[in-house]
């Protein structure tokens, strides 16, 4: 069964331009990773290759933060925010849906708990968002790698980009499989136009088995 | 590559040395540590964003005595020595800085397996070290988290705990004969690691390069408080220059007490209500296992009001009038356990009526209770516990329920009850519950009832009766003729089959009229029946009709395509629409949605072999699609309110809508789905008063909330219902609520 649903942005994705796309997004950010350091020192992370998150993950979703609350649960502040996702690229498939996204840390009363590398959003924000099911928790979700695993939506001249802000972030992300060639990239985000990650998004869809 | 951890020691020295000659050349202090704030002043996305006028404070340990307890459990993957020797080794490079007064104080062992903050516990949360070698669930790339709780108001640390991913990542051991971890290249360094979460627990954020001397902006790499590490690193090992400035800056050797011996005394800490390796399944805020801290001032409150009447005596006394005298107290029992002062204060309510709840129901501020004593309770929500206001024994009653109107029935196999309650449920004045018990031979078994000002309707498929109001002296006459009832409506309205010959459907909806009236609906050939929702529809070939109760009339929406499925929700209509599709040896279907914000499509279905719509058994309220169920079923679940898609864990039964058409046929009643337990957490059964024990304590979502089945409170217009299950060991079991419309 193949779901599909009309998007605003559906012609992007058809035809000769969807195929260049294709062949060209992944070039396209391994240039981009490869080119942006020495771009500025910010924070500084270690990125973990999207390609592994994005095998790390169990959905990776465009959509829009619609609420926000902070419960104390389990002894822990989380924050949960909802996320009515417009797209859904693992499958391939548009099915609205809201999730909950689950983020550890917030303030309750005249309490505050912070966690380190914890992604941020806001009410009104559009995101990608690489998820995994939170399994101690039904029915909400974890990003794969905190602050690593959520880009904004932001528009630019030049169309609808992809932003990794990562400033502030805290944690421990490493990709162990860069052991042998250690890749270290310092950069302020990691900007990605959106065409070309949803491109790339097809690709990697269609390599899978 | 296998010393990478050398060379970047190597390199760590060569810019040590090289800071040092920046920091001579410059008058600026090179200060790239960064303090962990209280709030976020630049940040207003973030979770802990200051609010308005508020002024972010540094946080820090308030006392220059920081103990750490380790968990016994430690990790199958790592030695236990080792382990231990790499934790306190961590903490002793933050203690060794000289011109800090900060001092650990290793406290030894515990079988506390959780990280984070006990609220009722106070001052005797213990600051914990542990391993998790399952279950990890924040990524399986992360390495460790801390999570460092502190008090808004002053920024003092009140509680740090170390998590360590040992699921899904390999930790070692730095061999120093040949730099190696544990003999293996691609493993972390547990003590690496280690030093640099300490850092976060002592109140230092991650190093910002940006703040580093001009020119030497790359040295921020070389940091401990660097946000990034790589397997075999064991840089982080050794404070560089700028950590140490970092926490001087926070507990500098000049403080008073910074000469003070540290007393406390280590010792093994277990986890309050615990025993070693128990591993408790869920705690929901304050629970009753929590206990106020030795001399934090806080008070135990213990109120138990005696049972004062056996189950014997009240089953010998119970008669209806002597029922409605009752007062409350009698026959229950409270505990108000943990009733404590100021902001941690913990009120637990307990219902202590039933030995065992079978089933219960919370309509705003009251609620209903049926044990397996077959007494039913009704009860009122009070400051700190449910009050309760009236008991009843109902020997035959199996469970509860609500009409659409707050009438509560009685559902029984062998009894026909309906239990009405006169006084408003939401009324606040009174505590008095006025109840009425009608019951009539031909109930059985009762599909609906239904009570207004006017009267009370009953509806059994052998008949429906109204008893207006003014006459409750048992004079019943029908509400609609006598025969084939084939469904009843969210409202009363009774739907029955033309017993005139012609092929209609007719909706009694005004049993106050006498003779009753119907609304009437042509049958055309091959339409069905759909009432296992909150409305009738109607589906034809080519038509969909829906039964509006408020207007008393059929809705009629005509698809584009040829009609396969429709199904009602609470606020919206669904249906599948069926076209021939190019390619496609079967059809495409759109499945449309039409609501009060109008209509949309919600999914258009390529190419498949059949397409169906079910009550989703995971939610009340949700439709479940299926499709290609003869060949490698696909299904999944739709929650209107919450516009959510997911799919669904368990079989979806499939209840075919009953044809019109066939005269004589039985028409089997379809009962509403029923609702079916969920866990929320126990803040909606009693008030919270501002108690930090509240877990849910804001809500930005404008307008009413579901609490779903996982207590994730979710924005729609399902707030009518409210379904709760606290657990096990907490005041209701298996309660499910309504608010009043």
């Amino acid at each position: 069964m193949r779901i599909s649903h009309p998007s605003p942005r559906g012609t992007a994705w058809q035809g000769a331009a969807l195929a260049t796309r294709t062949l060209l997004a992944p070039l396209a950010i391994v240039a981009l990773l490869i080119a942006l350091p020495g771009i500025s020192w910010a924070t500084s992370v270690q990125l973990t290759p999207l390609e592994d998150m994005a095998s790390d993950s169990t959905m990776i979703v465009r959509g829009r933060v619609v609420g926000e609350e902070v419960r104390w649960e389990d002894g822990h502040l989380w924050t949960l925010r909802q996320i009515a996702v417009e797209r859904e690229y693992r499958e391939g498939v548009s099915l609205a849906r809201v999730v909950t996204l689950r983020t550890p840390g917030g303030r309750l009363g005249d309490i505050a708990t912070r966690v380190a590398g914890v992604e941020q959003a806001r009410l009104g924000d559009e995101v990608v968002l690489f998820l995994r099911r939170d399994v101690a928790h039904a029915g909400t979700w974890r990003t794969t790698a905190l602050a690593w695993s959520l880009f904004h939506v932001v528009d630019r001249p030049e169309g609808a980009t992809l932003v990794r802000s990562l400033q502030g972030a805290e944690g421990w992300v490493a990709a162990q499989h860069h052991l042998q060639t250690p890749q270290r990239i310092a950069i302020t985000a990691t900007e990605i136009a959106l065409v070309d990650f949803e491109a790339w998004m097809d690709a990697l869809r269609e390599e899978r088995p | 590559m296998m010393n990478l951890g050398r060379s970047y020691r190597d390199c760590a020295a060569i810019a040590a040395a090289l800071l040092l000659v920046g920091l001579t050349a410059s008058p600026r202090e090179a200060g790239a540590y960064a303090r962990t704030m209280t709030c976020d002043l630049a940040d207003p996305s973030s979770p802990l964003a200051c609010k308005p006028g508020e002024t972010p404070l540094p946080i820090a340990w308030p006392g220059r005595c920081v103990g750490y307890h380790i968990a016994e459990a430690g990790s199958a993957t790592l030695s236990t020595e080792q382990t231990r020797d790499a934790i306190h080794a961590a903490f002793q490079t933050w203690e060794e800085v000289a011109c800090s007064y900060l001092s650990f104080v290793p406290l030894g062992l515990t079988n506390e397996w959780r990280t984070g903050y006990d609220l009722c516990r106070g001052a005797r949360n213990a600051n914990v070290v542990m391993f998790e070698d399952a279950g990890w669930s924040h990524g399986p790339r992360v390495l460790a988290v801390t999570f460092v709780t502190y008090d808004l108001r002053n920024g003092e640390i009140l509680d740090a705990d170390i998590s360590v991913n040992t699921d899904t990542v390999r930790f070692g051991f730095l061999n120093e004969s040949d730099g190696r971890i544990g003999g293996r290249i691609e493993r972390f360094d547990l003590q690496n690691v280690l030093t640099h979460e300490i850092g976060h627990l002592l109140g230092l954020d991650h190093t910002e390069p940006s703040n580093m001397v001009d020119g030497f902006g790359w040295e921020a790499s070389l940091t401990t408080m660097y946000s990034e590490t790589a397997p075999g690193e064991t840089t982080k090992r050794h404070l560089h220059a700028d950590d140490a400035a970092g926490i001087c800056a926070i507990y500098p050797m000049a403080r008073a007490d910074a000469a003070a011996a540290c007393a406390a005394q280590p010792g093994y800490f277990e986890a309050p209500g615990r025993a070693p390796g128990d591993r408790c399944p869920r705690q929901r805020g304050c629970a009753a296992s929590a206990s106020p801290a030795p001399g934090s001032g806080e008070l135990l409150w213990p109120v138990l009001l005696i049972i004062v009447w056996s189950t014997p005596r009240w089953r010998r006394l119970q008669r209806p009038r002597w029922a409605l005298r009752s007062s409350a107290g009698v026959l229950l029992a409270f505990v108000l356990p943990s009733h404590a002062q100021g902001a941690q204060a913990c009120p637990t309510p307990r219902l202590l009526a039933h030995e065992r709840v079978v089933d219960a129901l919370v309509v705003e501020d009251r609620a209903f209770t049926l044990g397996d004593d077959g007494l039913v309770v009704a009860w009122r929500r009070g400051e700190v516990a449910w009050i309760p206001l009236e008991v009843r024994h109902f020997p035959d009653v199996e469970g509860l329920d609500m009409s659409a109107e707050g009438d509560l029935l009685l559902l029984s196999e062998r009894t026909p009850y309906v239990w009405g309650l006169s006084t408003p449920l939401t009324d606040p004045r009174t505590d008095h519950v006025d109840l009425s018990v009608w019951r009539h031979p031909d109930w059985l078994p009762l599909l609906a009832a239904f009570r207004n000002e006017q009267g009370l309707t009953v509806v059994s498929p052998r008949g429906a009766w109204y008893l207006p109001a003014v006459a409750r002296d048992g004079a019943w006459r029908p509400a609609a003729p006598r025969g084939r009832h084939v469904g009843v409506t969210a409202r009363g309205a009774i739907l029955s089959l033309a017993e005139d010959g012609e092929q209609a459907l007719d909706v009694w909806t005004d049993p106050a009229r006498e003779p009753p009236t119907a609304s009437r609906l042509p049958l055309a050939p091959g339409a069905t029946l759909r009432m296992d929702g909150p409305s009738a529809l109607v589906i034809e070939r080519g038509q969909l009709y829906q039964w509006q109760d408020e207007e008393g009339a059929w809705l009629s929406v005509r698809p584009e395509g040829w009609l396969v499925d429709a199904i009602a929700t609470e606020s919206s209509l669904l249906w599948l629409e069926a076209q021939p599709a190019l390619g496609c040896p079967h059809m495409a279907v759109t499945l449309r949605e039409r609501s009060t914000q109008g209509e949309r499509v919600l999914a258009q279905l390529a190419c498949v072999r059949d397409a169906r719509l079910a009550r989703c058994p995971e939610h009340d309220d949700a439709v479940a699609l299926l499709t290609d169920l003869d060949s490698g079923e696909r299904r999944a679940c739709w929650a209107p309110a919450r516009a959510d898609w997911w799919a669904p864990e368990e079989d979806i039964p499939l209840s075919a809508p009953a044809p019109l058409h066939h005269r004589g046929q039985e028409y089997a009643w379809i009962p509403p789905a029923m609702p079916y337990s969920v866990e929320v957490s126990d803040d909606l059964q009693a008030p919270h008063d501002g108690a930090l024990c509240n877990p849910v304590v804001r809500v930005v979502h404008e307008g009413p909330v579901l609490v779903t089945q996982d207590g994730v409170v979710a924005p729609g217009l399902w707030s009518e219902r409210v379904l709760l299950d606290a657990g096990p060991g907490s005041p209701l079991i298996h309660a499910r609520g309504w608010r009043a419309r």
